[in-house]
């Protein structure tokens, strides 16, 4: 049908298939990839909703990735790896190191969150989500989009609002962080020029 | 052998086997509730499939005629999903969706073996990617509207703890 009538495909949201249909694709997927797959698309976690062994699995996933997260917290080493590649001869220069990010589970924590956000950075490409302006609704809908760090009063109520909410803006923090970090690190060791013999 | 007539939604006829015609459930269920007559030379309409997607049925059900029943499998348990024979995904390299529609029309046929494999081949899109490779895969649209934006955390109490 797409093959005859190709904007049929842009228009459509999404794959039509019942709802029996996706519960048994999605069982076929580990808990990690059904994690992302329900931050696709709201249908998906619907469908989530509905099955008692894909809930089980999901809140499985959700559990994985916050003890993996609380372990970044109390090692932030874990969050990257270094490697250099090893130099081509003898007496020269170090190569450039390389830090990349392990572990990337994207830097939310609840389904729903993490199905806002990843549409979010769709948009915006990412670049947004430095610590200036990190989404202070998770806390309440009032410091939504708050381009400042909440002051002391604000903390307060977001901890009685929601004390979840608040290690969600931590583990955050600590996201984007560690990425400014992990630039940092890249941009500051370029390669020296080998000294000419 | 004994062939049957298949009638696709568009009106075009497919003569199979029947042995190859009984891979699919429906039709073994509907031959032997209304008993075996051979020498009757009726249609059997299949008003849900195409003539496109039953010429696929046949030639996936053709080549797996000799296999053995599936075994049943535990509901709890992960399965794999990189056990697709290279005949089998050879045979699925086709648009997304042609891909889904085989999905449906297995599963209205009832032929659990098409059905397996189609859908792993789906899971296979899945597994392993981003969220927004993901989307990208299936070409969804960013249907996000800003009054939802707030009701998130109520929303995300149903998979904490109980």
């Amino acid at each position: 049908m797409f093959q005859l009538l190709p904007f049929l495909q842009s228009t459509c949201l999404f794959p039509e298939l019942p709802v029996e249909m996706w519960c048994f694709i999605l069982r076929y997927l580990d808990p990690r990839s059904l994690l992302a797959g329900v931050r696709v698309h709201k249908s998906w976690l619907g469908v989530c909703r509905g099955d008692p062994i894909l809930k089980k699995r999901l809140r499985l996933a959700l559990e994985e990735e916050k003890t993996v997260r609380r372990n970044m917290i109390l090692d932030p080493r874990l969050s990257m790896k270094i490697s250099r590649e090893l130099p081509a001869e003898n007496y020269r220069p170090n190569v450039q190191k390389m830090v990349v990010k392990v572990n990337d589970f994207g830097p939310f924590t609840s389904v729903k969150e993490g199905l806002r956000l990843s549409r979010k950075v769709d948009e915006r490409k990412r670049s947004t989500l430095s610590p200036n302006n990190l989404p202070f609704g998770l806390a309440g809908d009032s410091f939504y989009n708050n381009s400042r760090l909440p002051n002391l009063a604000e903390l307060r109520f977001i901890f009685r609002r929601n004390f979840k909410s608040l290690v969600t803006l931590i583990l955050q923090y600590i996201d984007t962080i560690t990425s400014d970090m992990i630039h940092n690190l890249n941009r500051r060791e370029t390669p020296r020029k080998p000294a000419d013999p | 052998m004994p062939n049957i007539k298949l009638q696709s939604s568009d009106g075009e006829t497919f003569e199979v086997d029947v042995e190859i015609a009984k891979c699919s459930v429906t039709i073994k269920t509907m031959l032997e509730d209304l008993g075996m007559d051979d020498e009757e030379e009726e249609v059997v309409p299949l008003p849900n499939v195409n003539s496109a997607i039953l010429r696929k049925v046949i030639q996936w059900a053709t080549y797996h005629k000799d296999d053995p029943p599936p075994p049943e499998d535990d509901e709890n348990k992960e399965k794999r999903t990189d056990d697709i024979s290279s005949w089998d995904a050879d045979f699925l390299k086709v648009d997304q969706g042609t891909l889904f529609e085989l999905i449906l029309a297995a599963n209205y046929l009832d032929i659990k073996g098409l059905l397996d494999v189609t859908c792993k081949t789906v899971a296979n899109m899945i597994k392993g990617k981003a969220p927004e490779e993901i989307r990208k895969t299936f070409n969804i649209k960013n249907d996000f509207t800003a009054s939802k934006k707030s009701r998130f955390v109520e929303e995300n109490e149903w998979c904490e703890e109980k």
